[in-house]
């Protein structure tokens, strides 16, 4: 990894990879019989219709009876729907039970999120189905059907599993089937600013839906793209850097500067302004600064906005010893000491010496 | 080098980023994965998740008074194995996420082809899951990391289930557009996970310390203590309330370099309400081997709240507003956001958004503030074919080179032709005080998907 050669080479691996990987995970997928149709049918089935002609649940989903895992298939085929309904499809009123009768098809296969016995589970409820399922899906119904996990968690005690995230003896995987948190780690409100807080001090719990690469789509110092250009369909999400960013950065900055400096490095100003020529490095340098910006006193006086913006400075001037402050503040220079009030109380002397830095001015 | 040596540190300083900075990772990634891809099958990933994304992005860039062109196109992938089958090992993952990018027109950043990895890491858990190692790149985010991204080692162990420690050792990753940050680091924490109820699910209190170096010189020191708690919750926690706080001190100048609390009370999914209070002294994100750490020894205050209402069931409202306390003054932050969803389930929304942030403005004429006036849509014109609209105007309240306003504009079309497929297209046009019109075009083709070579069962 250290010749340009070779890095040409890994950089020609990576692109040309990348559209390969898709196929080839496809292909693998295709193996299993796993490729769903896109989204053109629904079976139209109403669970309180049903519950009214008094049909039992196990009378349609005898499976689940001595279902042992969530693997099987619990919903009834369509011989079950036919023996009370065999009479509408000898009509030829598909539109009874699909919604797109032209393209008729099954339900969807589902992968499994849970893993969960009904078997051990149905005669503690005495098959009484509504103890757990709450809600079941009707004709038209947005929200989850799902028992939510106050259902489980109102018989099993689960408190020290809870605590410690250990999620997977029931969860299949959350990274892959993540929940949408209801409470405690709910992702509402001013989730992006209270997302780093939480993740500070309870990671564990995060990581049961995200791995790190989901954090590093915003976070790695490494990334292509800001994430408001890798997601430009997801208009509701609250993103730092959308629209015009550039026009803003720098009030941006000044509103919070120590947030700028969790993600951006040291010299990740100064990339972009020597390309605008807006650094005394470039080629043909144009100040960014308003002319009174060295004029002691004025209004624009660097000097007092380099004690509240000392991050935006250095983002563009940290040369070490070749910083530009250093021609006016070392010692002996025309601008004078720099070091904010109280300085050498908490840096003695004796500091000079053994701080390699000091000695830029301290000659 | 020598601790004395300005010349050294003159070195140090202007070294430029390494652009392939991936070796250590790649080593150790690459090594489990050959260990794991051994012929007997014992250790061969069941599951892989995959997702590739590729986007080709056209647009105009008025850089110093030129128009560019530039036609990058992008390939950004994220790897995740898992469902290993290693003795004496749990929960055993290879997880990845890297990109490359060629310019089809004016170079980027300099260069014709360029990439990197974000992630790339191999981890496990041992004796019953007591000991988590995890071997590669990989951020560190609990405690005093800060999202610190680093090549190396991070190892935890929780010898009981309430109680642990970890530790990390490795090479600072150094950011794009950046010189190195350090060239060794060391961190650690302890914590305590009270499991006194449900609600206790993600309350945790650890101290924790990072150090990094950078030729000998430290360029952080910091001592952190972080907490998060949930002292109240009803029972099936419809209600909530929780209390978090962090603070970060840097030992070698005993100053607080951040400090924050925040309390967050949540009604289901009907109101959630917050308050928090931080202070950060911005010199202190500077390495201390910087010379413009000597500057300044500001603080910054903020505090405010957030409200998000569900007023309606197809009605959201949120926003907040923080007063800001500088050395320059006094500050404002109000943000308002309401959106509604309507159509078949909900599945279609639209909002709008407005910001106003006010800066001190004293000791400066230049601009320190803005009004954002935004709205946005997203619509389901069929199955499987989104449309969003995006419109963004921002009003400054001083000159940005020599103009007031900005506009922006955007439309996506994204089409999900298959299943774990998505086309999209995307158009922005923008008149801005940097750019008179502006106008830039990108498609992704993205995949997202799993492929199981056997299935897991419990």
């Amino acid at each position: 990894m250290s010749s340009p050669s070779t890095h040409a080479l890994v950089l020609l691996l990576v692109v040309a990879a990348g559209p390969l990987l898709p196929l080839g995970c496809a292909r693998l997928s295709a193996r299993e019989g796993e490729q769903h149709p896109v989204e053109v049918d629904q079976i139209r089935f109403s669970h309180a219709t049903h519950a009214r002609a008094k049909v039992d649940c196990l009378a349609c989903h005898e499976e689940i009876y001595d279902a042992k895992t969530m693997d099987g298939r619990f919903l009834p085929p369509e011989s079950k729907c036919l023996e009370c309904h065999k009479e509408r499809k000898a009509q030829g009123d598909c539109g009874f039970c699909h919604r797109d009768p032209a393209h008729p098809a099954s339900y969807p296969k589902t992968e499994r999120t849970l893993r969960l016995s009904h078997a051990d589970h149905i005669e503690r409820v005495k098959e009484n189905c509504a103890v757990c399922h709450l809600k079941l899906p009707e004709l038209v119904r947005a929200e989850s059907t799902v028992p939510p996990m106050s259902t489980c968690t109102g018989c099993h005690e689960h408190a020290t599993e809870l605590a410690i995230g250990q999620c997977s003896p029931c969860h299949v995987d959350l990274r892959r089937f993540a929940l949408r948190p209801v409470s405690l780690f709910s992702h509402q409100g001013d989730f992006v600013h209270l997302h780093g807080p939480m993740a500070r001090s309870a990671g564990e719990g995060c990581a049961q839906c995200h791995d790190q690469t989901f954090c590093a789509d915003c976070h790695a110092r490494t990334v292509a793209l800001p994430i408001e250009a890798k997601l430009p369909e997801r208009v509701d999400s609250d993103f730092i850097h959308r629209a015009d960013f550039v026009s803003r950065h720098a009030i941006e900055a000044h509103a919070d500067e120590a947030m700028c400096r969790r993600c951006h490095g040291q010299s990740f100003c100064d990339d972009c302004h020597r390309a605008e020529s807006l650094t005394p490095l470039s080629a043909n340098p144009r100040s960014p600064h308003p002319p009174d910006f060295s004029v002691p006193g004025s209004i624009n006086s660097h000097g007092p906005l380099a004690r509240r913006d000392i991050a935006s400075c250095a983002a563009c001037h940290d040369q070490g010893a070749r910083s530009n402050c250093i021609d006016c503040h070392k010692v002996g220079g025309i601008g004078g000491d720099p070091h904010p009030s109280g300085w050498v109380n908490q840096h003695p002397r004796d500091e000079i010496n053994r701080v390699p830095m000091c000695l830029s001015c301290h000659l | 080098m020598s601790r004395s040596d300005p010349e050294g540190r003159r070195r140090g300083r202007g070294r430029t980023r390494r652009p392939w900075s991936c070796r250590p990772a790649v080593v150790g990634v690459a090594l489990v994965a050959i260990s794991a891809g051994r012929p007997d099958g014992h250790a061969r990933a069941e599951t892989v998740d995959a997702t590739s994304t590729t986007l080709l992005i056209g647009r105009q860039d008025p850089r110093d008074g030129v128009v560019h062109t530039s036609v990058p196109v992008y390939e950004l992938i994220s790897l995740r194995a898992t469902d290993f089958h290693l003795r004496g090992v749990d929960d055993m993952a290879v997880v990845m996420s890297g990109w490359g990018a060629v310019a089809l027109a004016d170079p980027i950043e300099g260069k014709h082809g360029l990439g990197d990895l974000d992630i790339a890491f191999a981890e496990g858990k041992l004796l019953r899951r007591r000991i988590s190692v995890r071997l590669g790149r990989q951020l560190l985010i609990a405690g005093a990391g800060r999202n610190l991204a680093f090549d190396g080692l991070g190892v935890t162990v929780t010898p009981v289930r309430w109680v642990g420690v970890s530790a990390q050792a490795g090479v600072p990753v150094t950011p794009r557009f950046a010189v190195d940050r350090g060239d060794a680091l060391i961190a650690g924490r302890a914590f305590v996970r009270p499991a006194f109820g449900d609600s206790s699910f993600g309350s945790e209190a650890g101290v924790s310390f990072l150090q990094v170096l950078d030729h000998g010189d430290i360029a952080r020191q910091d001592l952190a203590v972080d907490a998060r708690v949930t002292p109240v919750a009803s029972p099936l926690r419809a209600v909530a309330l929780t209390l978090s706080g962090f603070a970060l001190f840097s030992l070698p100048e005993e100053r607080l370099a951040e400090g924050d609390v925040t309390a967050t009370g949540q009604l289901g999914r009907l109101l959630e309400v917050s308050g928090d209070y931080r202070r950060t002294a911005p010199d202190l994100f500077l390495p201390r081997n910087s010379i413009f750490s000597v500057f300044s020894q500001e603080t910054r205050d903020e505090a405010g709240g957030w409200i998000y209402a569900r007023l309606v069931p197809r009605l959201r409202l949120q926003g907040g507003y923080h007063v800001i306390v500088d050395a320059g003054g006094t500050g404002h932050d109000g943000r308002a956001k309401l959106t509604g969803t309507f159509g078949p389930d909900g599945r279609n929304s639209v909002g709008i958004e407005s910001r106003l942030l006010l800066l001190s403005r004293s000791g400066t004429t230049l601009a320190r503030g803005y009004t954002l006036a935004r709205a946005f849509a997203l619509v389901r014109v069929a199955p499987g074919l989104v449309t969003t609209l995006d419109a963004s105007t921002f009003f400054y309240d001083g000159d940005v080179n020599g103009q007031r306003e900005s506009y922006v504009g955007a439309a996506t079309a994204s089409y999900d032709f298959r299943p774990d497929w998505r086309a999209l297209v995307t158009g922005i046009g923008s008149v801005t005080p940097f750019a008179e019109r502006r106008f830039e075009a990108m498609a992704k083709l993205v995949y997202q998907g799993t492929t199981r070579l056997r299935q897991v069962k419990p």
